[in-house]
């Protein structure tokens, strides 16, 4: 029997309404940020979603945190169906699953200590409080004692970044969503932060969604990679397998974007042409078609791809694959 | 290619000299660029590496005369097609950028003017060089933005910047820096803002804009991916100086500065296994009163006595190879573990 994952999302899309046009021929619109999107995370796994801007991963992380209430799909917890809860039900659950912030400058407010910072989360949640509490916290991501008097800009990126961790600590989260928490950061720093995460990781037995626009940090922290265009999934399967051979034609194209630092070689990149179409109305059918290098025809402007298996688990939505056995795309309960 | 030796016998495009560039503070002077070497030969592509505040965008500016008060240069020869610019006026550095010298920024969006059309701000730079009539300008404006591989020009050209995507408006910030046919053309973080699939149509474009048309390029990056990819030679600076200068092969094969290595070892997408990734403890220093000694010295793990009580200079390595590292020569620092090439 497989265990009951931390998270489950079935079909979850997220649409916002757009004010489109002057006063006259005023219009609405609707942007479809998340689209239609299903995966599962067991508890203690580490789950990459990469995408580019546009791709809605910043609009998923915030829609499984129920910031935004998603406009259809559902959003299990440890089982709890957390969908359609209101902020009262919400507030026990959101004391397990926490968001680290890209931007520390403005996640973090310039006005309280340090101290104060790591304080207002046990606050709120009734917890145990007390300078010992601090401490311990700042331990555990790598500072100590000399930082509790201090203000955020009185730090530097990286340790502003490991106070972010620390808050979300405090409250012994069970699923951490962490979104961009290092791209902001110099590549030294980039790695003390991915290796901090790692090490609490395996320590404390947390499950972490990390979204990343970088897909080699997603491919060394996580043991499960989803890709996203344009409010879908495009592909999911274990993280080496993703970014080493990946099946999909946008994830190839993604992959062969990144320089290689293999000096001299003169790779032959997938250029993509054009850039990614606008999500208020999104191209029907695969999502992709518009820039595909290896479109079919009629079929994928018409129908949605099915999940195609690729291995170890892993899936490919595109018709090119469809010699390959189909996988159901959420489990039917 | 790869097999020439790095130094040409013909005198090179940009000499720069002991180059200082220092900002003055009320806690004293930020020597932000401090005593920098580096050559740029006509044609070529070179990269510029280092993390934030290491001086790699000051230095730059330096020399293209676009230093923002109160930073100056207080010491060093820029010189330029033999020129020392550091005695040249105002008007005459200003009559050398946009001709002679571009740049292209990394933030495309502040570097162009919000409310004018983009047809009127890349006219702008050939109105002021070039003696074209204005009817001449709109064709040639249409030629550039074709050239840059926008799609629909005419379109474009009447477009404001806000309704252009980061991508589009790069290429017009490119088109801005080659309309002139400039020798050198500097890029500070070209692609840095931009998404992956992006970043490589970008990067294409540059790299064949400038072999087509033979102009030579510094590209300053925090990525040593995307420098191992475009330059044949780089430039490490570290806090104000340059650590480490050789071709980018030897450098990613057998690095001479811990620096270098360490940073090329902390890049996960060079990651082969699930083994934590390299850090560089501490922080950049402050660069206010720099202490004595070696400037990287108190993240380095290979710190020596020597190190703390004497600037280690830059040594020549032989095959045009330097490293400013007291023990650049007895490490065997360990580079990427996928680079190919020669051990230098």
């Amino acid at each position: 029997m497989t265990p009951r994952p931390l998270l489950a999302v079935e079909r979850v899309a997220t649409h916002f309404p757009v004010k489109r046009g002057g006063w006259l021929r005023r219009r609405v619109e609707t942007l479809k940020a998340v689209d239609g999107v299903s995966f599962a995370i067991l508890p203690g796994e580490t789950f990459g979603i990469v995408g580019e801007s546009g791709s809605g991963k910043s609009t998923l992380a915030r829609t499984i945190l129920r910031v935004y209430r998603p406009t259809a799909g559902r959003i299990r917890f440890d089982g709890l169906d957390i969908t359609e809860l209101d902020e009262t039900a919400l507030g026990p659950v959101r004391r397990n699953m926490q968001m680290v912030f890209q931007d520390t400058k403005s996640s973090l407010n310039p006005r309280l200590r340090v101290e104060q910072i790591l304080d207002e989360p046990l606050v709120t949640h009734g917890l145990p409080r007390g300078r010992r509490r601090v401490v311990e916290l700042l331990e555990m991501v790598g500072l100590g004692d000399s930082h509790v008097e201090r203000y955020p800009h009185q730090l530097s990126g990286g340790q502003r970044q490991r106070i972010g961790i620390a808050r979300v600590l405090a409250l012994n989260p069970r699923l951490i969503v962490a979104d961009e928490p290092v791209s902001a950061l110099d590549v030294s720093i980039q790695a003390q932060i991915l290796n901090l995460l790692k090490s609490l990781q395996s320590r404390l037995g947390l499950t972490i969604v990390l979204i990343a626009h970088d897909i080699g940090v997603v491919g060394y922290f996580c043991q499960r990679v989803a890709v996203m265009y344009l409010g879908r999934m495009v592909e999911a399967g274990p993280g080496r397998h993703v970014t080493r051979s990946p099946s999909h034609p946008y994830t190839q194209a993604l992959i062969s974007a990144i320089p290689k630092a293999e000096p001299g070689v003169r790779r032959s990149r997938i250029l993509l042409t054009g850039e990614i179409p606008s999500p208020i109305n999104p191209p029907t059918g695969c999502p992709f078609h518009t820039r595909c290098p290896v479109k079919l025809g009629a079929i994928c402007e018409r129908e949605r791809p099915p999940r195609y298996r690729t291995v170890d688990g892993g899936w490919a939505a595109c018709h090119a694959l469809n010699d390959r056995p189909v996988v159901a795309e959420a489990q039917e309960e | 290619m790869l097999s020439t030796p790095i130094s040409t016998a013909s005198e090179p495009l940009l000499d720069v000299r002991g180059l200082k560039t220092w900002i003055p503070t009320r806690r004293g002077e930020v020597r932000a660029v401090d005593g920098i070497d580096l050559r740029v030969h006509a044609g070529e592509v070179i990269g510029l590496v280092g993390e934030s505040g290491c001086g790699k965008t000051l230095a730059a500016y330096s020399v293209l005369g676009l230093l923002p008060p109160p930073a100056r240069v207080i010491a060093g020869e820029i010189r330029f097609r033999g020129d020392d610019l550091c005695r040249r006026s105002a008007e005459e550095r200003r009559r050398l950028r946009g001709s002679a010298m571009a740049m292209i920024f990394q933030e495309p969006l502040s570097a162009l003017n919000p409310v004018f059309p983009i047809g009127s701000q890349v006219g702008d730079i050939l109105r002021r060089h070039s003696t074209l009539s204005a009817r001449q300008v709109k064709v040639r404006v249409l030629e550039l933005l074709d050239h840059v591989g926008i799609a629909s020009p005419g379109h474009v050209a009447r477009a404001y910047p806000f309704q252009l995507s980061g991508g589009m408006r790069q290429r017009v910030l490119i088109a801005m820096a080659i309309s002139c046919s400039p020798q050198l053309l500097i890029a500070d973080e070209p692609t840095t803002a931009l998404d992956a699939t992006v970043q490589a149509q970008i990067l294409d474009l540059l790299q064949r804009l400038v072999e087509q048309a033979g102009i030579a390029m510094i590209l300053i990056s925090h990525d040593l991916a995307v420098v191992a990819e475009m330059c044949r030679r780089v430039y490490v600076m570290y806090a104000g100086r340059i650590v480490e200068h050789s071709e980018v092969a030897a450098v990613f094969a057998r690095p001479r500065h811990p620096y270098t290595s360490a940073l090329l070892r902390c890049m996960p997408a060079l990651k082969q296994d699930d083994s934590p990734l390299e850090t560089i403890e501490g922080v950049v220093p402050a660069l206010t009163e720099p202490e004595p000694g070696c400037r990287f010295r108190p993240r380095c793990r290979y710190a020596v006595t020597l190190c703390s009580d004497q600037d280690p200079a830059a040594t020549e390595l032989g095959g045009g190879r330097l490293a400013a590292c007291h023990r650049a020569t007895e490490l065997g620092l360990p580079g990427t573990p996928t680079a190919v090439g020669a051990d230098a």
